[in-house]
């Protein structure tokens, strides 16, 4: 582009002469295009060579030529050209492209086409020139012969421009959809659509914008003038509905729309309303399903929304998905079923209603049941979720493994709650009642002196002879391990029963409906075959107590002699020991008995025969049939599958006792290790030789076992953590090497070879599990270093003038030993003066005051104070002066190497700390200013105290460095240590109070505060499983905190974060804590907090 | 309508033997340290029997005789200690009657004068400046000194100090201190073991022995919870008191419920637990 001549100098003269052609000719088509021209043409001729003017403005020309209506296009075309001619990307060559559009439109709309001069300037300098051409194609698809739809067009051209930014180019393809879809109705509508969409969609996010223009699609196709009515109820959303709520509302809403206009609307009405009876933390999720369920069904859909606080009112929210999944069921099938059921009309939703209602889930009882079992056996007895592929148990029923006990996760049995919750109650009882009755302690030492007698023959002296003592080793000595389990466990269970009924009367009433209703469904006896079907009968009685049906006489013989078997173990006094033997007794008849059915009648009589009558000592029959039956002397087994397979109790479960030993042996390892790492305590050496014994003995057990593969794997993996204690790695490994060395080692592990650094555990809060994670922080006491004492000094001299006050402010505050308090009713002497006024009184015929006495109150003060001072990466940042802003959180964790577990686990060293910068004052130069001043004041009022800082990188590595103890002097070490104070890593909380507890424990003062001083909220890489979440490290800290108040500690959190009060409330609770704006004014504050804290 | 009995320290006599059954050999200890004069420490949660067995204490030492001036006398001398208790309140003080001054005892020179066994109770209570005034008292030099009145009393030879305390609620800043404690034979207390614990609820209550018996089950139980909320476990005298309800026709389930569970914690989810102990041994 040429420029000819600058813009104050006057044009050319072949200029001036072409101006005054065009506009000769101009005026004489119309007044306001030449105005236009004569206005536009100064500013054209500086940028335009004259062949290039001639052709600008004969363009003109052609535009007004193309009806009768178009000099007003051409009166815009002159208006716009000097502003687009401005634009830096548009060149005279694109004059014609932008002309042919605006032709185009002419030809059709000449009012169209002004609009489109005019505004599109504008749209080439925001967005470019290429898009030029899809922007008025858009533009186009809204034209047509209706006049009207000309002032539609021209609407468009100004308000896409508004619209623009919060569409896109891209997006309003979309919007124009909706436009032309509407003013195929009413040309009206699709006006007001188009001048009112930026306020409508502004608010909207990018997903809303998306769903409402659809849902405006679908509303447009069925009836057109719903959405002026739609727009306002969006409005009205924005403020009453979550964000993440309206998601899946217009989820639902577009399916609705998709059918009806008008039901989209009534529902998009009545959803505030229900969606504010319900709890907002239940919103989002229900409605999530509302929009999995509109894809199917939307009348379904909306009667659910609609019915949503009716349902809430009839089952607690955890309870309606699964109503809402058998919903869903339904409406696939049907949808009119469908609609009728989340309207809660039809049978099948309030068959479901009421069995949700009668369902007990074991979530909401847990706690309870914990509790429960842990009354009834005096152990840590934990009740979880039955997993079904633990190993322990085959088949989804109750079952314990030592530690916990297993139970289903819901249970609907009954027809109502009450009874379903008396299942779980009696199914726990059960499964307590190994522990309390001592089924685990079963010894085979102590089956010999309880009846080795009356064992039979064959076994007696494989019994009296075993290395072995556990239950596994005691069904080994049978030729069929497994039936001799089925056997004592049937007597076993009976057993538990039997006492738990006698000894709980409460329970009894409980248990026996339970019991009868688990054998109302047991198969008839005739049906199975004679060895199942006295199995069977043993069930019967050591549940009832009797078989009910009628027996043959042959029988009836067998019942009789089990019946006398099992009144072993119906008796208060007895043992697992007697289980075992009753279990031994019953064993060679049931074991000769056929798992066959119908044929050879006769043996089995002749069995029931010698059973029957037989004259001489029962025992030696046994002796007899024992021997006959392990011989092999059987009739082979026509039946297939396990031959001892009997269907248990459900409320009894399937716990394999032998299992059970096993593992409760190994938790007793586990615990053994754990308490040698317990506070670093030097390991006792006969703590030691018991370990090793234990250990040594493990791995006999593994040995011992046939399927060793199968079985040592299960319990290394059932016990929780355990492979996971270092220790007991190492413990493993030596014992495999040379167990000599493991006390070494031990030692080692413990840090006692290394006497400086102190090695503490800590259990530590995990709100996820709701427990605690046992051992879960190594916390190293280490000494910051020594420093000389520079840096305190330089702090006093800046401060000189300030500490003097400070030391006068605090020895006011300490209190006389003794004050008189005089004028009492009582009280230990008698108050001289009043005494006297008495008197006088009584003389002058007044009535005397009874306040004559005096006491003297001791006012001790006896405070003993813990400094913990965050020294974390973050305090590195420097103070800026009077700004509040700062970092609210570590950043080093972000970093790459801080976040590879094998560089924090050990891998290399440890993160080295960031390097003190030099200039201005740093938050932990502050903290430490802060700390000598309160030393300051504290040597001057003479209250005890001590100062902590902590950091670590990761949860074996918490570091708590120790600057004052406190029975140390405030001497030149300490404060040369106070000058070593240097940032370091993370912020852990949790064990750094825990440690700064187990301190203020050991003082002996009636008041012991702990004072955290901090500028962020607890966070370390690991702590917790998601890192990006605060939660964790707070609920921990919260919890650390508690335990201070539980110990009599008052905790109090100085932070200079500024976001603090969002999270410290909850974490501190609500007065135990400080924000401090001004970083600068830590040290008055701390003051000043201190002293309210400690006086009274 | 009967009337409350006022009775003074002189008069209050413990007329009856009171019922008490021996868990371990603390009658023997404490007939050797009385032999000794030595002071007693007892040590035990609240409700374990602790008052019943220095009362049971005193009145077999005395059994109902005369005093040696031939006056009848108090053999056990209570003081409940709390807060405020200042150590004249446990020597004794001027008081004004009339227009005169007139000294009054406090219930430890009671004891000391009469030979009474002087019983602190809960002594952890009493401010640490009070406690001190019996540690002349309770060594080798029985003797309490009366600054006030310029005196010295020697102890009379059948005084017996004797202290309680409850080590389980207590936080550490109201232990007891050192030059106290170790002033003092130390006999331990607890809940005693079922067997006992229901002849005792059956004697307190008039039970029968089966209710008492599910009754110490009870209380064994709901003990074995005591790190869940629960400050200490159900006392003896919480299960006596149940028995006490039952016996006056109130149905075992409620009886427990206002007696123990809602007694002893507040904790909603615990007292549900508790609830459930309950059903199941009634």
């Amino acid at each position: 582009m040429t420029e000819h001549g600058s813009s104050g100098s006057p044009l050319d003269s072949s200029y001036q002469e072409k101006i005054a052609q065009v506009s000769e000719r101009l005026s004489s088509s119309s007044f306001r295009a030449d105005v236009e021209f004569k206005r536009a043409s100064t500013a054209m001729a500086r940028v335009l060579s004259l062949k290039e003017f001639e052709l600008w403005a004969n363009l003109g020309f052609e535009l007004g030529n193309i009806s009768g209506r178009s000099w007003d296009c051409a009166t815009e075309y002159f208006k716009s050209s000097p502003i687009v001619m401005e634009i830096e990307v548009f060149a005279f060559l694109d004059l014609h492209q932008w002309v042919g559009h605006g032709k185009e439109l002419a030809a059709i709309s000449a009012e169209a086409a002004a609009s489109y001069f005019k505004h599109s300037p504008r749209f080439i300098n925001e967005v470019d020139l290429w898009s030029l051409d899809k922007w008025v194609q858009l533009g186009r698809r809204l034209l047509d012969d209706h006049w009207k739809s000309s002032k539609l067009t021209s609407a468009y051209f100004r308000t896409s421009l508004e619209c623009l930014p919060i569409f896109g180019l891209k997006g309003m393809e979309e919007w124009v959809k909706v436009a032309a879809a509407l003013s195929s109705h009413s040309h009206d509508v699709g006006q007001r659509f188009l001048e009112d969409s930026r306020l409508w969609f502004a608010p909207l996010t990018d997903a809303e914008r998306e769903k409402v223009l659809q849902i405006s699609m679908a509303m447009a196709a069925d009836d057109y003038t719903s959405i002026p009515k739609f727009f306002p109820l969006l409005e009205l959303h924005q403020k009453k509905v979550k964000t993440e709520v309206r998601k899946p509302l217009y989820e639902i809403c577009l399916n609705i729309a998709a059918q009806s206009a008008e039901d989209a609307l009534a529902f998009l009405e009545s959803a505030p309303l229900v969606l504010s009876r319900i709890e907002s933390k239940d919103q989002i999720h229900l409605a999530a399903l509302g929009s999995k369920l509109s894809d199917i069904s939307w009348e379904a859909a909306m009667e659910y929304v609609n019915n949503l606080p009716e349902i809430l009112a009839t089952l607690p929210a955890h309870k309606v998905p699964p109503w809402f999944e058998a919903g869903m069921e339904v409406t696939t099938e049907n949808a009119h079923a469908g609609t009728a059921y989340y309207a809660m009309e039809s049978r099948r939703s309030q068959e479901e209603i009421t069995r949700l209602q009668r369902t007990v889930h074991l979530e909401d009882i847990n706690r309870l049941l914990n509790l429960y079992a842990e009354g009834l056996t005096a152990r840590k007895l934990k009740i979880k979720k039955l997993e079904k592929e633990s190993g322990l148990s085959a088949t989804a029923l109750p079952t314990t493994d030592g530690e916990y006990i297993q139970l289903p996760d819901k249970v609907a049995e009954y027809e109502d709650y009450t009874k379903n919750f008396k299942w779980y109650k009696v199914a726990t009882a059960h499964q307590a009642g190994y522990y309390e009755y001592d089924t685990f302690c079963f010894s085979i030492r102590a089956l010999k002196e309880t009846g080795l007698g009356e064992i039979p023959r064959g076994l007696r002296e494989k019994v009296a002879r075993s290395e072995r003592n556990d239950l596994e080793g005691f069904f080994q000595m049978f030729n069929e391990p497994s039936l001799a389990s089925m056997l004592f466990r049937l007597m076993e269970d009976g057993r538990v029963d039997y006492l738990l009924r006698t000894n709980y009367r409460g329970l009894k009433r409980d248990m026996l409906p339970i019991m009868e209703h688990a054998m109302a469904e047991r198969p008839p006896l005739r049906s199975l075959t004679p060895r199942r079907a006295a199995l069977e009968m043993l069930l019967h009685i050591t549940t009832l107590g009797e078989v009910r049906e009628n027996l043959d006489p042959a029988s009836e013989v067998f019942y009789n002699f089990i019946r006398g078997e099992v009144q072993r173990v119906f008796d208060a006094d007895a043992t697992v020991s007697d289980s075992a033997l009753a279990a031994a007794r019953v064993y060679p008849l049931i074991k000769k008995l056929p798992d066959m059915k119908g044929l050879r009648r006769e043996i089995i009589e002749a069995l029931a025969e010698r059973l029957g009558n037989y004259d001489g000592d029962i025992d030696e029959l046994l002796d007899m049939l024992l021997a006959e039956a392990e011989a092999g002397d059987t009739l082979e087994d026509l039946e297939g599958g396990d031959p001892y397979l009997l269907d248990v109790l459900e409320f009894r479960g399937d716990t394999k006792p032998e299992e059970v030993q096993k593992l409760m042996k190994l938790k007793e390892i586990k615990d053994n290790i754990d308490k040698l790492n317990e506070h670093g305590v030097p390991l006792p050496l006969d703590l030691l030789k018991e370990l090793l014994k234990m250990g040594a003995e493990m791995d006999i057990i593994g040995m011992d076992e046939e399927d060793l593969d199968s079985s040592s794997g299960l319990f290394i993996t059932n016990i929780d953590g355990l492979s996971e204690i270092p220790a007991y790695k190492k413990v493993k490994e030596m014992l495999e090497e040379e167990p000599e060395t493991l006390q070494q080692l031990l030692y080692g592990d413990m840090g006692i070879n290394d006497p400086l650094e102190s090695i503490y555990y800590y259990d530590e809060w995990d709100h996820l599990i709701d427990d605690y994670r046992s051992k879960w922080c190594k916390l190293k006491e280490l000494s910051p270093g020594d420093g000389d004492t520079q840096f305190v000094e330089e702090t006093l001299k800046d401060n000189s003038e300030i500490i003097n006050v400070i030391r006068r402010q605090f020895q006011l505050l300490r209190p006389e030993m003794f004050r008189k308090v005089k004028k009492l009713e009582s009280g230990e002497e008698i108050d001289i003066d009043s005494a006297i006024q008495a008197v006088i009184d009584k003389r002058c015929n007044l009535t005397p005051s009874e306040k004559v006495y005096q006491r003297r109150d001791k006012r001790e003060r006896d405070v003993s104070a813990l400094f913990l001072l965050d020294v974390s990466a973050s305090t590195d940042e420097e103070v800026e002066k009077n700004t509040p802003a700062l970092p609210t959180a570590d950043t080093s964790w972000k970093d790459d190497k801080y976040s590879n577990p094998g560089y924090a686990r050990g891998g290399g060293g440890p993160p080295p700390p960031p390097e003190p910068s030099k200039k201005g004052k740093r938050i932990i130069d502050i903290e430490k200013e802060a700390l000598i001043l309160m030393a300051e004041a504290l040597e001057s009022i003479g209250d005890e105290y001590a100062v902590f800082g902590f950091s670590g990188y990761g949860r074996d590595n918490v570091e708590f460095f120790t600057i004052k103890e406190f029975p140390e002097r405030y001497s030149d070490k300490v404060k040369g240590r106070i000058g070593a104070i240097r940032p370091q890593r993370s912020t852990r909380m949790g064990p750094a109070i825990r440690h700064a507890i187990s301190k203020l424990d050991k003082a002996d003062s009636r008041l012991k505060l702990l004072i955290l001083l901090s500028d962020g909220y607890p966070q370390d890489f690991d702590y917790g499983k998601d890192r990006t979440s605060k939660e964790y490290g707070i609920e921990d800290t919260a919890k650390a905190l508690h335990e201070a108040r539980e110990k009599n500690i008052h905790p109090f959190l100085i932070t200079v974060d500024p976001a603090g009060n969002d999270y410290l409330k909850d974490m501190c609770g609500k007065n135990d804590y400080m924000v401090i704006e001004k970083v600068s004014s830590l040290p008055q504050e701390l003051l000043r907090t201190y002293r309210t804290l400690t006086y009274r | 309508m009967a009337k409350a009995q006022e009775q003074t320290y002189k008069e209050y006599r413990i007329r009856e033997e009171p019922f008490y059954i021996a868990v371990e050999d603390e009658v023997e200890i404490f007939n050797a340290a009385y032999e000794a004069r030595l002071p007693l420490l007892l040590k035990g949660p609240t409700g374990c029997g602790k008052t019943r067995f220095i009362e049971y204490m005193a009145y077999m030492l005395y059994p109902d005789e005369e005093g040696d001036d031939g006056e009848a006398f108090s053999q056990l001398i209570t003081v409940a200690c709390h807060e405020d208790l200042t150590a004249s309140d446990l020597v004794g003080r001027y008081l004004l009657e009339g227009e005169e001054t007139v000294w009054i005892d406090g219930p430890l020179t009671k004891a000391v004068k009469t030979g009474a066994i002087c019983y602190l109770d809960e002594i952890v209570e009493a401010r640490k400046d009070t406690t001190v005034v019996i540690h002349p008292l309770a060594d080798h030099r029985r003797i309490l000194s009366i600054e006030k009145r310029n005196q010295v009393i020697e102890a009379h030879p059948d005084f017996l100090m004797a202290i309680s305390y409850n080590p389980g609620y207590q936080s550490v800043f109201k232990d007891i201190k050192q030059s106290t404690r170790q002033r003092f034979v130390s006999i331990e207390f607890d809940y005693p073991p079922a067997d006992i614990e229901k002849e005792i609820i059956s004697h307190e209550s008039g039970m029968d022995i089966e209710v008492a018996a599910d009754l110490a089950k009870l209380g064994e139980k709901v003990r074995n919870l005591k790190e869940h909320g629960l400050e200490e476990g159900v006392s003896t005298r919480l299960l006596i008191y149940t028995g006490q309800l039952i016996a006056g026709g109130v149905n075992p389930l409620r009886a427990c419920q206002v007696a123990i569970t809602n007694t002893i914690t507040d904790e909603k989810e615990v007292q549900k637990a508790i609830d459930e102990l309950v059903s199941t041994v009634f």
